[in-house]
């Protein structure tokens, strides 16, 4: 009589731990799953002496075709090796729905300049931004009006911004661009 | 050029030289003539039944329009911080995005965009828009004008202020569209436009009525002289049969500019 509630005891643990085993057996699939289902798009700019490239992670969505919720900025020094990384994610609830849509390579006074173009896509007053960044991939300053999840702290730009940092704008204050890489976000049809 | 402060840097194209080809008065919102404005609404019209889309689908698509750009092709907003342009006010990243992303295989309801975007012209404005308009539909879920708008515009602050709007434009542009209004000849291109010179075909693809400003030589000049409008000079005259209340045409004479776009009513900057 006294074995019977243990054997009761030893019985349940029994199913549970076997609960427990099927239960994390399923979370190990789906994860594995979502990971399979993950791709990554790369674009890649080369500018002065920096090699900038744009690892951008997206899942298929039956909506938007892909949702992409992650962005890995790495500038690269190409005479020293030495690279920084930067982190954009594309959050709602930060209400910076963002992705760096455009990498490119503008005229500078001296050197040439980086600048990461964003947008969310929609056609709004602050759909559109940029991110600036120096010949050594220095990040300088953004016109952006929200902040959202970056790994860097922004910077608002000063008025005299452009000319401090030796940007060269025309007369319509645009950028000459001498070369620019667009950021896929769907998967390369056939894979 | 780098002597002096810089303005932040610019999307807008709102400084953009207008061309021989520019059928827009300015770039201000809704500054095109009648004429221009009808011809802009039929081309959505014609466009949107190309693309097989609903007659709602079609009425969404001109409540867009008008909301955006008041049917002023060569609209684009001062704001330096956006690049929205033309008859559907979309940005550059947003056409570069439907160029890249809805083409191929990868269109929406056999969708296909027409070439490479040439933001103020007409019929390539529209059939992005189609596009644009078909995939923020997708993402939307929904086929109210309302709901679309607010994946298209993504801004709160902007799109709150036009739901109301859009959904009044919407019902009436259905009724139009019911009514068969583009069908009819639309108001007459202005003079300018209208006269054609020496020895040129007159402008008949407008199907405006004819000015009686020559004398009339035969019986069936006479009879057509009679049967005519009276000349452009009149303009609420002339239109006709498009001045009830339920026309778009109508709308567009008597109408308050929308209030949400002010930054594309003011002049360029410096």
């Amino acid at each position: 009589m006294r074995n019977k509630p243990r054997s009761g005891i030893a019985h349940l643990l029994t199913r549970v731990s076997i609960l427990m085993s099927f239960s994390l057996l399923a979370t190990s699939a789906s994860t594995q799953e979502a990971a399979e289902a993950t791709y990554i798009t790369q674009a890649n700019l080369h500018c002065e002496e920096l090699d900038v490239s744009v690892e951008t992670y997206c899942k298929p969505d039956e909506r938007l075709d892909a949702a992409c919720f992650l962005q890995k900025v790495r500038l690269r020094l190409t005479s020293t090796g030495k690279f920084t990384e930067k982190l954009y994610l594309y959050e709602d609830y930060l209400k910076d729905r963002s992705l760096i849509t455009q990498l490119a390579c503008v005229k500078g006074k001296s050197k040439n300049k980086v600048v990461l173009n964003s947008s969310n896509l929609g056609n709004c007053k602050v759909c559109e931004w940029a991110d600036y960044f120096s010949e050594t991939g220095v990040f300088l300053g953004s016109d952006r009006e929200k902040f959202g999840a970056t790994n860097f702290k922004p910077r608002a730009l000063p008025g005299n911004f452009y000319q401090k940092y030796g940007f060269v704008l025309d007369d319509n204050g645009r950028f000459t661009e001498i070369e620019k890489v667009s950021v896929k976000r769907t998967q390369r049809e056939g894979k | 050029m780098t002597g002096k402060p810089r303005k932040p840097h610019n999307f807008s194209h709102n400084s953009d030289p207008l061309t021989a080809t520019s059928l827009g008065d300015s770039r201000a919102w809704g500054d095109a003539n009648e004429h221009v404005k009808f011809e802009v609404q039929k081309e959505i019209v014609q466009q949107a039944g190309k693309a097989n889309l609903s007659q709602k689908d079609t009425a969404n698509l001109l409540a867009l329009a008008e909301v955006e750009s008041g049917f002023n092709p060569d609209a684009a907003t001062t704001s330096r911080k956006s690049s929205a342009s033309g008859v559907f006010a979309i940005t550059d990243s947003t056409a570069k995005d439907t160029a890249e992303r809805l083409s191929g295989s990868k269109r929406i309801g056999g969708y296909e965009v027409a070439g490479t975007y040439d933001r103020f012209n007409t019929a390539s404005n529209v059939s992005y828009g189609i596009a644009v308009y078909l995939d923020k539909k997708k993402v939307a879920g929904s086929d109210d004008v309302g709901d679309i708008y607010k994946a298209w515009n993504t801004n709160p602050a902007e799109y709150n202020k036009l739901l109301t709007r859009l959904d009044k434009h919407a019902t009436q542009y259905e009724k139009d569209l019911t009514n068969k209004v583009w069908d009819g000849p639309g108001p007459a291109a202005p003079d300018k436009v209208a006269k054609p010179a020496a020895g040129d075909a007159p402008a008949a693809s407008t199907g405006a009525p004819k000015p009686v400003t020559e004398t009339p030589k035969t019986v069936a000049d006479i009879l057509s002289a009679l049967s005519a409008k009276p000349p452009a000079a009149d303009t609420s005259t002339l239109l006709g049969p498009l001045t009830g209340g339920d026309s778009p045409s109508s709308r567009l004479l008597n109408r308050v500019p929308e209030p949400v776009k002010p930054d594309m009513a003011k002049p360029p900057q410096p």
